[in-house]
């Protein structure tokens, strides 16, 4: 065994050592928040999916017999400016949830789900492909590339395409790592900046998306399904009943127009 | 589209499709976003919202009941016109004669019932008598009208709709006391509050007076033991909820701070009332996190011998938002609506 010659390591390698291991504890934190931010991401996008085919559709439906019932007066009263206005309006809302609901697969994937092959692929692709850790701009550019579509097919449950990304990074050349201790210092700085400030936007991202809407619809609404309540079912009933009685209300008013 | 990693905020719109570029821009670590939720997701929100609402409302909602007493015309309004001013206001009426008002009252159980200048029948003492042992009595009559027995409340003409339904709402609120009498488990503390001031709305009316003359708001909340538990749990509830108005006061006293200065709680059958000078809609929200938690962590088997989960539901009103009186206040406690503001 070759002992070591007893030469004390020069200041800049003993620097260069203490900012790799601060940029490995960073490198781990940025792995698992990002794979929390991507795992939030993916619970609310396959929650609004849900929702948006279980009672979105009753509302664009309902939406849809409303612009109906307001083109109908405002036919019958062409003066009425205020009518006018009102079927335009619900003409524009029934176009808007349309947009909302349109296209919506009848079988798309109802919950979101992270198993934990699918995480340990996550961290790993993150680890290893993280524009953050990039060292020059074209690796940053293909690294953002690589991460995006992990993203995506990390929400989507995609195994297959997940170890496709690392592997097609892996066999790329900017995955060696370069030589030498000045540069290499300045690289590591570098790095523990970008992966400091990617830390901060994540969480901003993190506060922004527990502030919205949806993301308070999704917890109400697991908190009624944890007592047992199908509560996006009775929405979508709830729902129903007002789209009863406004094709009541249309058929009405058409039948009393054509009398 | 900007550049990934560009600062700059890009909005992707509700509704349509992303084309690739976009979506790759918005996946990537580093793209600022602003995703606006979609308006069906708000009208999703309140959709939920009247439906937890309307749910307990259909469990909860009872209505106060009144009976309309009317021997036929008479110089004063028609009695059509009370029935009409209470059953807009939330009333459940029913009219009826003075011949089988009795017979109904036994039957309904109304808490008020509101009786036409009556001069016709020679035992008229005996029939208000009987009459004030089933519901709280209004005589409606014209000012020189002398009423014949002390405790009554009398309405006179002509009607103001005002003062109709202020004292209508007192004397279902004393009539609602009297249901709920206080068990012999209060606390001492409660006791004092009964004694010193013969029921809540009158503890209640203090505070409102105290709040108006000092700018302050002030709440009630009411903590209620879910039906079912009480009814199928009553001696347990009874024996070991004995200590709830202690440990509410203990938490009430926690939590003060510059809040509450009289707190109080109250145990009537599966309610609990607690008066809190000084508190605001927000302090009232906070305190109900206080109290749910205090819930959850109380040794409830310890208390009561048996393994229990103790559950219902914890509500407030706040005045001055949400009522102007100790009766309007009261009212919404028993019959809703009020805010529930959490679950236990």
């Amino acid at each position: 065994m070759v002992a070591n010659i007893g030469l004390p390591p020069k200041p800049e390698e003993q620097e260069l050592s203490s900012k790799r291991q601060e940029l490995k504890d960073l490198e781990n934190e940025l792995v698992e928040h990002e794979l929390h931010l991507a795992t939030l991401k993916g619970e609310l996008a396959a929650f609004e999916k849900e929702y948006l085919r279980i009672v979105g559709v009753k509302y664009a439906e309902l939406d849809e017999i409303e612009a109906q019932i307001a083109e109908l007066r405002a036919r019958n009263e062409p003066r009425n400016l205020e009518a006018q206005a009102a079927a335009q309006n619900a003409h524009r809302r029934a176009e808007e949830s349309r947009a909302n609901t349109v296209g919506l697969a009848p079988n798309a994937r109802r919950h979101f789900s992270n198993f934990p092959v699918l995480r340990g692929l996550y961290r790993h692709i993150a680890r290893t492909v993280h524009p953050d850790l990039a060292t020059n701009e074209s690796d940053r550019a293909k690294r953002q590339a690589l991460m995006a579509e992990a993203n995506r097919a990390y929400e989507e449950g995609d195994e297959t395409r997940l170890k496709a990304i690392l592997q097609e990074y892996e066999s790329s050349p900017e995955s060696v790592p370069g030589e030498g201790t000045a540069a290499e210092l300045i690289r590591v700085i570098r790095k523990i900046a970008q992966v400091k400030t990617r830390l901060s936007e994540i969480a901003e991202e993190n506060r922004k998306l527990m502030e919205s809407e949806l993301f308070v619809l999704k917890t109400r609404v697991d908190e009624e399904n944890k007592r047992g309540r199908d509560i996006l079912k009775e929405m979508a009933a709830a729902v129903g009943l007002r789209i009863s009685e406004a094709q009541a209300s249309l058929k009405k008013i058409a039948e009393a127009q054509s009398a | 589209v900007t550049e990934p990693g560009d600062k700059r905020v890009i909005a992707v719109s509700q509704g349509g499709s992303l084309t690739k570029e976009t979506q790759d821009f918005v996946q990537s670590p580093g793209a600022a976003l602003v995703k606006h939720d979609s308006k069906l997701v708000r009208r999703g929100l309140d959709e939920l919202s009247n439906l937890l609402d309307s749910q307990w409302w259909l469990i909860e909602r009872h209505y106060p009941l009144a009976l309309l007493v009317d021997d036929g015309p008479g110089i004063l309004e028609p009695i059509a016109i009370i029935e009409q001013v209470l059953t807009t206001n939330g009333y459940e009426v029913h009219s009826t004669s003075s011949e089988q008002a009795i017979e109904l009252a036994r039957s309904l159980h109304p808490h008020v019932a509101i009786l036409r200048q009556i001069t016709k029948r020679p035992d008229e003492m005996q029939f208000h008598t009987e009459l004030s042992k089933h519901a709280q009595i209004i005589i409606s009559a014209t000012e020189e009208f002398e009423i014949p027995f002390e405790p009554f409340d009398m309405l006179s003409f002509p009607l103001e709709e005002r003062e109709l339904l202020k004292k209508t709402s007192s004397c279902v609120c004393e009539s609602e006391w009297k249901r709920r009498q206080v068990a012999g488990v209060l606390s001492n503390t409660a006791n004092r509050i009964i004694d010193s001031a013969h029921n809540v709305a009158s503890a209640l009316d203090n505070e409102i007076a105290r709040s108006e003359r000092y700018g302050y708001e002030c709440s009630v909340v009411n903590l209620q033991v879910d039906q079912n538990w009480h009814e199928q749990r009553g001696d347990l509830l009874l024996r070991g909820l004995r200590d709830l108005p202690r440990l509410l006061n203990e938490q009430i006293k926690s939590f003060c701070g510059s809040y509450l200065v009289f707190p109080d709680a109250v145990y009537r059958e599966n309610h609990f009332t607690i008066l809190m000078p000084q508190t605001s809609l927000i302090a009232v929200e906070r305190f109900a996190d206080k109290l749910h938690d205090m819930i959850h962590g109380t040794n409830w088997e310890q208390l009561v011998g048996s393994s229990v989960k103790l559950s219902g539901a914890i509500w407030a009103v706040t005045y001055p938002q949400e009522g102007a009186s100790a009766g309007d206040l009261l009212e919404r406690i028993w019959f809703g609506p009020l805010r529930r503001l959490r679950e236990i």
